[in-house]
């Protein structure tokens, strides 16, 4: 698996598109599609979802990568503010960056995507 | 010699800082904890950290300001942990905000004089895009800033921990 990150807007679904040939329509923004399509965009929304349904992200998103595990997740970096005062933003970011680390961990690539450019911070060579 | 550990939250600095220290080999091994337990939740995060750290040889110093008062054996390994709580519990504490940054940095050269290797880990909280309506937190924000500034400069390593992996900015 192949893990995209950076802040908002950084054009980090377009770098992956422009890496695999893949279309719009190939990109899973639930986690129903996510075990099917090559690609999840979004992550750090689909983490939110699950957790105002009293779901358990991590353990729903080790799953997935066990039933996908080519799969490319893309995920906003939300870390990097002052502690947010509501309880659930707190929960929330702590549990994205959780994620993160688990799926960094697995993942054969892992890169930040910065004003469209990307910074290779786990793997080599080429995208295969 | 001094390393810097910043990133955002929940992105392992703490495991990475404390496994500069382990991989050292230095004794003794003091753990500076900066965080006011004020409810639940803190005291969850502080036993978490207290865990992570049972087994690696730290003895633990309870430090929420005035850390040019700490006394610590020379030629110790040092993990202070971390710059955006001391930086608020000083602020926002008795001694005032004024000065801030000057105390700060004098506890910190203190230490790094004092210490074998000294580990600070900072946080980066400064890309939320929020602009703070309150001054004191953009004032807040600012000192923090220009002390994680000035410790880089000082830092023989700079690391920013991304996903549990460390971005070398400094070596």
């Amino acid at each position: 698996m192949i893990l995209i990150i950076g802040g908002m807007a950084q054009g980090k679904l377009d770098y992956v598109l422009g890496q695999t040939g893949l279309s719009k329509n190939d990109v899973a923004r639930d986690m129903e599609n996510a075990k099917e399509r090559p690609v999840l965009y979004g992550l750090h929304d689909i983490i939110a979802k699950l957790l105002k349904d009293g779901r358990d992200p991590e353990r729903e998103i080790e799953e997935l990568i066990t039933v996908n595990p080519d799969i490319i997740v893309v995920c906003n970096e939300l870390g990097c503010g002052v502690v947010p005062i509501d309880p659930f933003e707190r929960l929330w970011r702590d549990c994205v960056g959780r994620v993160c680390c688990m799926l960094a961990l697995n993942a054969q690539r892992v890169e930040r995507v910065l004003c469209g450019l990307p910074l290779v911070l786990k793997g080599e060579g080429e995208w295969s | 010699m001094l390393k810097l550990v910043t990133g955002g939250s929940s992105n392992g600095k703490s495991e990475y800082a404390e496994n500069i220290i382990v991989s050292s080999g230095i004794y003794p091994r003091f753990y500076i904890a900066t965080m006011e337990i004020y409810d639940e939740e803190s005291e969850k995060r502080v036993a978490k950290h207290r865990k992570a750290r049972a087994e690696k040889g730290f003895e633990t110093i309870e430090c929420r300001s005035g850390l040019l008062n700490l006394i610590i054996p020379e030629r110790s390994a040092v993990l202070l942990e971390c710059m955006s709580n001391l930086t608020a519990n000083e602020m926002f504490g008795n001694c005032g905000k004024d000065g801030v940054k000057e105390r700060i940095l004098k506890g910190a050269d203190m230490l790094f004089r004092r210490c074998a290797l000294l580990v600070i880990v900072t946080n980066e909280l400064f890309s939320d895009g929020i602009n703070y309506s309150d001054d004191l937190t953009q004032e807040y924000l600012n000192v923090l800033a220009e002390i994680n500034r000035e410790l880089a400069k000082r830092a023989d390593k700079v690391y920013e921990l991304v996903c549990n992996i460390p971005v070398i900015w400094k070596a």
